[in-house]
């Protein structure tokens, strides 16, 4: 029974499960600089210096607090997580904090944009495919789908990139951070997430279609896009949507490929800037966020299935 | 003459015949009972004549609705008359409900198909009063209620309700007594007895030969094919085939008298 | 699509691209990294059936050379990983317990981390740029193998074959080897193909931003972000690598289609 105390329960182990796995994801990411074996301090100094003595190194290290043992620079910044300061970031001597919400929003828009995006065609095709069932829509929409879960990304921007800002000048080639310039690089990010997701809500559909409620809603007299808009698709979505919260996680990674393809200074490329000059703190804390992310998305998106299915009791397995 | 099946043979895509040449009469405020053991093609005359054959069955022969033929009417002329005129209850309650809205709201919808929108209000006045025929206490608490949360008998009450919400005409109740223990099926008996002697016209199919002393006109099957037919007391009292003496024989065992 | 003409395309063009991968030092026409700065940007011609390169490499060697480093990565690695996780997520279900919430944990952690990370991460620690691909595909691909092969594990354990099987004495593992596997596996081999054809693309997406390759290796990805800068001189050279990405990838998840068809699973995306 949906009562109360069950209720509170659940949320309490969902927050639980929240936070070891964000914790998790932390100290695996500190852990993995710490023994990757390039001293930071090392690569800060032969920037500047190709011929940096020992010395230079070790001040700069110990200015960074880098020759501390281990355990006392891991404990110093989970406490420095919960009072929000994630560290200076070794690329550029800002607070890594600072860095992150710079180059946050720009990503955060392209992906709400490629969500959006995906959320509307997924729908929109699923439904329109089942309604008019082996007609030219849905055999076209199916194999459009097929191929288009096979398309990478990165390779999807840079054809796009190609065809509608150098050949046909459409859009910019350069990001400037309106919204007109995010739209190729959402649109690049979706494609994929959209063909999967169609894919998994028709068969959803279809599916939900054989059961009795249906047979029964048709002989109460409902049309087929009554039954299909009105009861069906409530039963048939959290199939879509739990894949849906995966690969919205997974899109904070192919974010940092779109970004590198259109030049876009969003978390991604700060990550694989922080990863390229082995600053711990900066892809600590990048990671930080993205592991936030992606374990709220899945959250919401299991809060979400409950709510418009109630009849979906999906387990975490 | 209400409702009218003139010859209706079903078939399957591959030829074989499910039912065969079934022809009955159903009279304004007259109950007619469908009985034969599992198989004999019960169901299938029920989701006949709702139309509710996917294209996968064959359909011949005629269900005639107020002098019109049913399966010949155009897809929008079918939805006016299923749900409104002529309405259909299920076998099996627990799924026959959407489980992701709540009855109440099911309930609402199955109206507002056939009726000018009304405020919430006098909807809630409508609820009320249909589960309190079928004798539904804690009527609030049911109207808010996912299917999931009520029991087998609860629901094939609310299924009743939903098919008497919009007054039909006809009701094809199909195994409504299948899936409730002996006292409620007692109970829905009187109910359905008590419509019918309102007026309304029910097609009834069970197995349970025992449930037909309700009945006014009975109509046995068996493999497909109408066995025996007539007023129910006439067959009941003086069996002339010798599957319908079987089926008697069968319920006797049980200790029943008509 | 039939499932016949999905599995038998599937294969098909699987065998095609392993061949080609296998046999590509036998056939291609030229030495993949043998560059020739006269040929810059050729067209296709006799010599050079894709044309050339910015730098005057043989298109078609480098694209049959591509597949040998995708295909011979991902398909040893992967198999490797389904091994593992089917034993472990399998005997993990089985059992239960605590030993059942670390692992889920774990993956949980594990799938929350961008694999991109670990890669570039352990670009410097390892002196064979492929090793720390390897072990970052290992380490996502595991998770998602692990959450997988315990969902499909976790439906079979509710059924009653288990049940008897306790009842009539069997021990853990027989139990995980001789009945909880065989009815996880086939579900798993679809996921196990689609796997595949999504790992190609991220060894594809390194390779795009330069991790865990040599610089100039033959590999599609690599290719790709070489062309960037011929945008406008030669855009063939986009079309080429993507292509054979897609079509690569399409065979591995067209067999994974067909394959879920063939096994009547409906819970993916199977329709009739």
């Amino acid at each position: 029974m949906f009562t109360k105390g069950n209720l509170g329960r659940k949320l309490l182990k969902r927050l639980l499960n929240f936070v070891i796995v964000v914790w998790g994801v932390v100290t695996l990411s500190f852990c993995l600089q710490v023994f990757t074996g390039t001293d930071p301090a090392e690569m800060i100094v032969r920037k500047n210096n190709l011929f940096a003595t020992e010395e230079q190194i070790q001040a700069v290290r110990t200015e960074l607090g880098l020759d501390a043992p281990f355990h006392e620079r891991y404990l110093d910044y989970i406490k420095g997580v919960f009072h929000g300061d994630l560290g200076t970031a070794i690329t550029n001597r800002k607070p890594v904090i600072q860095n992150i919400m710079e180059a946050l929003p720009v990503t955060c828009i392209i992906i709400i944009m490629a969500m959006v995006w995906i959320m509307l065609f997924t729908t929109l095709v699923a439904v329109f495919s089942v309604i008019r069932k082996n007609g030219i829509f849905d055999n076209a929409a199916r194999l459009f789908c097929i191929i288009g879960i096979c398309v990478p990304s990165f390779w999807l921007a840079l054809i796009l990139l190609s065809v509608f800002a150098v050949k046909i000048p459409v859009f910019s080639v350069i990001a400037d951070g309106s919204i007109k310039s995010l739209i190729l690089p959402s649109v690049s990010m979706a494609v994929p997430v959209i063909c999967i997701a169609t894919r998994v809500l028709r068969a959803s559909i279809l599916n939900e279609l054989k059961s009795d409620y249906v047979v029964y809603a048709k002989a109460r007299g409902f049309s087929n896009t009554q039954i299909i808009y009105g009861e069906v698709l409530r039963n048939a979505l959290p199939a879509a949507i739990t894949l849906f919260a995966q690969y919205c996680a997974a899109l904070f990674g192919t974010s940092a490929l779109v970004e590198n393809v259109f030049s876009i200074e969003g978390l991604g490329s700060y990550l694989i800037k922080s990863c390229e000059g082995m600053d711990i703190y900066g892809i600590s804390g990048a990671i930080l966020v993205c592991a936030v992310l992606f374990v709220f998305f899945n959250t919401v998106a299991d809060i979400l299935s409950a709510v418009i299915c109630p009849a979906y009791r999906g387990e975490r397995i | 003459m209400l409702l009218e099946v003139k010859e209706l043979t079903v078939s399957l895509a591959s030829g074989k015949r499910i039912s065969e040449h079934i022809s009955f009469q159903v009279e304004k405020g007259e109950m007619l009972s469908i009985v034969g053991s599992s198989g004999a093609g019960k169901t299938t005359i029920c989701m006949a004549v709702m139309g509710l054959l996917g294209t996968s069955y064959k359909t011949q022969g005629k269900v005639i609705f107020h002098e019109k033929d049913i399966l010949t009417m155009h897809e929008k002329e079918r939805r006016q008359i299923y749900g409104k005129e002529i309405c259909y209850i299920m076998q099996n309650p627990m799924t026959a409900f959407n489980p992701s809205i709540k009855i109440g709201r099911q309930l609402e919808r199955t109206y507002l198909q056939h009726h000018n929108h009304i405020t919430k209000a006098e909807m809630l006045i409508i609820q009320e009063k249909i589960l309190q025929k079928l004798g539904l206490e804690d009527t609030e608490r049911i109207l808010k209620s996912y299917p999931f949360m009520l029991s087998g008998g609860m629901l094939q009450r609310l299924m009743i309700a939903a098919a008497l919400i919009n007054q039909p005409q006809v009701l094809v109740a199909d195994e409504t007594t299948t899936a409730i223990d002996a006292c409620n099926r007692m109970e829905l008996m009187e109910e359905l007895r008590k419509l019918c002697d309102e007026g309304m016209s029910i097609l009834f199919v069970t197995h349970d030969i025992s449930l037909t002393a309700y009945s006014d006109k009975i109509l046995i099957m068996n493999r497909g094919k109408v066995i025996e037919s007539g007023m129910t007391k006439n067959v009941l009292e003086n069996p002339k085939e010798e599957y319908t003496e079987h089926l008697l024989y069968a319920c006797h065992l049980e200790r029943r008298s008509f | 699509m039939k499932r016949k003409v999905q599995i038998t395309a599937g294969i098909m063009l699987i065998t095609f691209f392993v061949l080609v991968a296998v046999c590509a030092p036998i056939f291609a026409p030229h030495n993949p990294n043998t560059t020739n700065l006269a040929m810059k940007n050729a067209a296709p011609c006799m010599e050079y059936p894709f044309g050339c390169d910015q730098l005057g490499r043989c298109e078609l060697s480098r694209l049959m050379y591509g597949a040998r480093y995708s295909l011979g990565l991902s398909i040893p690695v992967l198999f490797a990983l389904a091994v593992t996780a089917l034993f472990f997520g399998c005997y993990s279900c089985y059992k239960g317990g605590i030993f059942s919430e670390i692992i889920r944990l774990l993956c949980d952690i594990l799938m929350a981390f961008p694999v991109l990370v670990i890669a570039m991460a352990l670009v410097t620690s390892f002196d064979s740029p492929t090793a720390c691909i390897i072990i970052a595909i290992s380490i996502s691909m595991l998770a998602w193998f692990l959450r997988m092969v315990r969902s499909y594990a976790k439906t079979e354990c509710g059924k009653e074959y288990i049940e008897a099987a306790q009842i009539s004495g069997a021990s853990g593992l027989r139990i995980v080897f001789r009945h909880l596997i065989p009815n996880v596996l086939p579900q798993f081999v679809v996921y196990f193909t689609t796997g595949i054809a999504s790992v190609i693309i991220s060894i594809s997406s390194f390779a795009f931003l330069g991790v865990g390759l040599v610089q100039g290796t033959a590999e599609w990805g690599a290719m790709l972000n070489d062309a960037r800068n011929s945008i406008y001189t030669n855009p063939s050279l986009i079309i080429y690598p993507g292509i054979c990405l897609v079509i690569c990838c399409a065979g591995f998840n067209l067999l994974g289609e067909g394959l879920r068809d063939a096994i009547g699973k409906e819970d993916e995306t199977n329709a009739s």
